[in-house]
């Protein structure tokens, strides 16, 4: 069968094209090997086939984009616990160092010192400095109350402004996948290489993965539907609004609007990422906290008036209480009785009118080592170790959990690595191979000359 | 297997991280002593921390109390003792004088050394101590005895709390070592013997003399009393010194480091580190050498 010399210049043509391609394609690699969420080209080189249409040869069936679907959802998932749990983990830090006792923060020294005021005063019940420091006593340990009070007030509005922050993040990335996935279905359906444009959408999932729990499906058209905790936030290229208030409990209250409807319920109780785990922090572990200090501050308050009021003053006057609490408003409510305030005289100490008396300021000395909270279970100082040592658990817990998730996460993040990652050494071997290749193509094209020149020099 | 420069590098990064963080942790703790930096690090031993340093604390409490206590009581003791003296004085006189033999003015001598020892022992029953009278009950504005010798005070114990388990009396009875609520109204009796050896009235004084040894013997029940709680709050002073000893051992254990234990982590980790360094120098120089070489 005859064949066309100039077939050989088309082969050489296309070899030096398709090479030069791959060339391209390797130094792009190179070049974004530390570029976040690429994840690397392959040239499809394809041999094509010798026919008696066809002059064969070599040409480029498209730039493969090494993905693996998978392993990027699986990452999506385990990365987004790991946020939840870290942000957990960091938010409830404030609250720790509010009652870090060993760092010489908490409510203890308070409470014993207001105890061991009591312990003086029944020495020398008579010693209006002894009276003066009972009341210097409990008005320090108010203090402690509405400082703890304050840090868990102030972190709990500082996270929703946190909250407010990352719905705002997850509604510009949600916004923004939408978009994307216009450009992608255009590109697909145009036949065009949509590489950039789907890196660019697979790293806002990624940072959306941190903000929030995601789950992902891909539309035959390439666009992807994304949805949080069961509930859409990207619908093709329609991205719904997620938006976050308190509700009448004071706990966060995240609502969802697709395109302009009327916003519906977020259930946030499975959540996970940052807005998650600040949920956690906040609604949940804060929530306890500040269920247990209102819990101490009204036992506390009762025990102490209890005693306080069935004794006498140096006054002779009974029935007076030496804290006001409201249990309907909590530990913030704590405070030195008005009434008593200023009046070292009115500090109750004995059982009767006689001044030397010490009976009452005895018993509440020793309320210190007597069962008067949670139901009488418990001293009051028993009562703080455990909403000490439960504030640590949760967390222990976070920060164990965001451990135990980020390795997780990086073993994951090396498996999608493996596949998406640029190795320079690949690389490098790849522009040899497709240097020698292009050069072999040039030499195929200078052989066609001198070909051709024979040829032309025999006629 | 593939390996990414990414990884390879993100892998690099993280480890040295990873035990820079754990250096810090660990040195932070060796630096400071404390082993909890914060309650999270062992909620357990953080909840544990607190009571133990709250029964410290608490012993801590007891302590001032045991001072105050053996204060006054010491005090208490001292006043009795000196009001035994000055019966034991006055029965002399009345043993003395019960002998005819006297003159008048010997008498008068006699009648006028009792209206003294009256008026000392007057002086030993009104004691003030750091916190008021010693011996008038919860009365301690007040002084318990009137020149007269009536006894103004009551009989409230005031006490203090010694240890978790026990409370002791600080103040001596007055009503019980000097009125008749002890048997003998002894200021009384003293006016009364002031009369007969002023009269001499020989069996009179003998009578009364038998009585002031009935009076020696109730303040001596009321010194013993005092005694008593003093031996008590030594009882509770020692069982406070040991288990102080072994609150404060607790807290230790459950907020302190062990040195040992964090000096060796300390080293082990700042080895790792330089060879995790020295690997990852390796791997950077094998990597230039491949590529760049």
């Amino acid at each position: 069968m005859p064949v066309a010399l100039s077939n050989l210049l088309y082969v050489a043509r296309d070899a030096m094209n398709v090479n030069a391609k791959a060339l391209d394609v390797t130094g792009q690699n190179i070049a974004n090997v530390n570029t976040p969420g690429y994840a690397r080209r392959r040239a499809e080189i394809q041999a094509r086939g010798s026919t008696q249409d066809s002059y064969g040869g070599v040409t480029i069936g498209g730039i493969h984009r090494a993905a693996d679907q998978l392993t990027q959802r699986r990452l999506l998932d385990v990365r987004g616990q790991e946020t939840a749990a870290q942000e957990r983990g960091d938010s409830l830090a404030p609250i720790e160092a509010a009652f870090n006792d060993a760092n010489g923060t908490g409510l203890a020294m308070g409470m014993t010192q207001f105890f061991d005021a009591f312990n003086a005063l029944a020495a020398k019940p008579t010693d209006t400095t002894a009276r003066a420091g009972v009341l210097t006593a409990a008005q320090s340990l108010v203090d402690g109350f509405q400082m703890a009070t304050e840090t868990l007030n102030t972190t709990r509005a500082d996270l929703l402004a946190k909250a407010q922050g990352y719905t705002k993040q997850i509604n510009e990335n949600a916004k923004a996948i939408a978009e994307l996935n216009g450009s992608i279905q255009s590109a697909l359906s145009a036949g065009q290489d949509a590489s950039d444009l789907l890196d660019r959408r697979d790293q806002l999932l990624e940072g959306m993965s941190e903000l929030i729990d995601v789950q992902v499906a891909t539309n035959p058209n390439g666009t992807l539907m994304v949805r949080a905790s069961g509930q859409s936030l990207v619908e093709g290229q329609s991205a719904s609004t997620l938006s976050v208030d308190l509700d009448a409990a004071g706990s966060l209250l995240f609502k969802n609007s697709v395109a302009g409807s009327t916003p519906s319920a977020f259930n946030a109780s499975a959540m996970g990422g940052h807005l998650g785990g600040l949920r956690e922090a906040r609604d949940v572990d804060m929530a306890a906290t500040r269920q247990a200090l209102d819990t101490l501050a009204g036992d506390l308050a009762n025990a102490v008036n209890t005693l306080h009021a069935s004794g006498f003053g140096s006054d002779g006057v009974t029935g007076r209480n030496l804290f006001s609490f409201d249990a309907s408003v909590g530990a913030k409510s704590l405070a030195v009785d008005p009434l008593l305030a200023g009046h070292p005289e009115r500090v109750a100490t004995s059982s009767t009118t006689t001044t030397g008396g010490n009976t009452i300021a005895r018993q509440l000395a020793n309320l210190q080592s007597t069962k008067s909270a949670a139901g009488g279970t418990k001293t009051l100082i028993d009562s703080y170790a455990d909403l000490v040592g439960d504030l640590g658990l949760r967390r222990q817990k976070a920060l164990g959990d965001a451990d135990v998730k980020g390795a997780l996460a990086d073993q994951v993040q090396a498996l999608q690595e493996e596949t998406t990652g640029v190795s320079l050494d690949e690389e490098m071997v790849n522009l040899t191979r497709f240097q020698r290749a292009y050069e072999a193509s040039s030499k195929l094209l200078k052989t066609f000359d001198e070909l051709l020149q024979t040829v032309i020099n025999t006629k | 297997m593939r390996i990414s420069d990414s990884s390879r590098m993100d892998r690099l990064v993280s480890t040295t991280m990873e035990l820079d963080k754990k250096i810090a942790t660990v040195s932070q703790r060796a630096s400071s002593g404390i082993a909890l930096d914060v309650p999270s690090t062992d909620p357990v031993n953080a909840a544990a921390y607190l009571r133990s340093r709250g029964n410290v604390q608490r012993l801590e409490g007891y302590g001032d109390a045991i001072r105050d206590a053996r204060g006054e009581l010491e005090l208490a003791e001292t006043s009795f003792s000196q009001a035994q003296d000055i019966i034991a004085r006055t029965r002399e006189i009345a043993l003395s004088a019960a002998n005819s033999t006297y003159s008048a003015q010997d008498r008068s001598q006699f009648a006028a050394e009792i209206g003294q020892l009256r008026e000392q022992l007057i002086a030993a029953a009104n004691q003030r101590g750091p916190n008021g009278y010693l011996f008038g009950g919860s009365e301690t504005e007040t002084p318990p005895f009137t020149t007269a010798g009536v006894f103004q005070g009551n009989s409230e114990a005031r006490s203090l709390e010694v240890n978790p388990s026990m409370t002791v009396t600080i103040n001596g009875s007055g009503a019980k070592a000097f009125t008749s609520a002890g048997g003998e109204d002894v200021f009384a009796l003293l006016d009364s013997l002031r009369v007969a050896v002023s009269t001499n009235s020989s069996q009179d004084i003998t009578d009364l003399g038998k009585r002031l040894a009935d009076a020696h013997a109730q303040v001596g029940i009321a010194r013993g009393d005092v005694g008593y709680e003093m031996q008590r709050v030594d009882m509770a002073d020692a069982a406070q010194a040991n288990l102080k000893v072994l609150w404060e051992k607790r807290q230790g254990e459950a907020s302190e480091i062990d040195p040992a234990k964090v000096y060796s982590q300390l080293s082990a980790l700042q080895n790792t580190l330089q060879q995790s360094v020295a690997a990852a120098r390796t791997q950077l120089q094998t990597l230039s050498l491949n590529r760049f070489g």
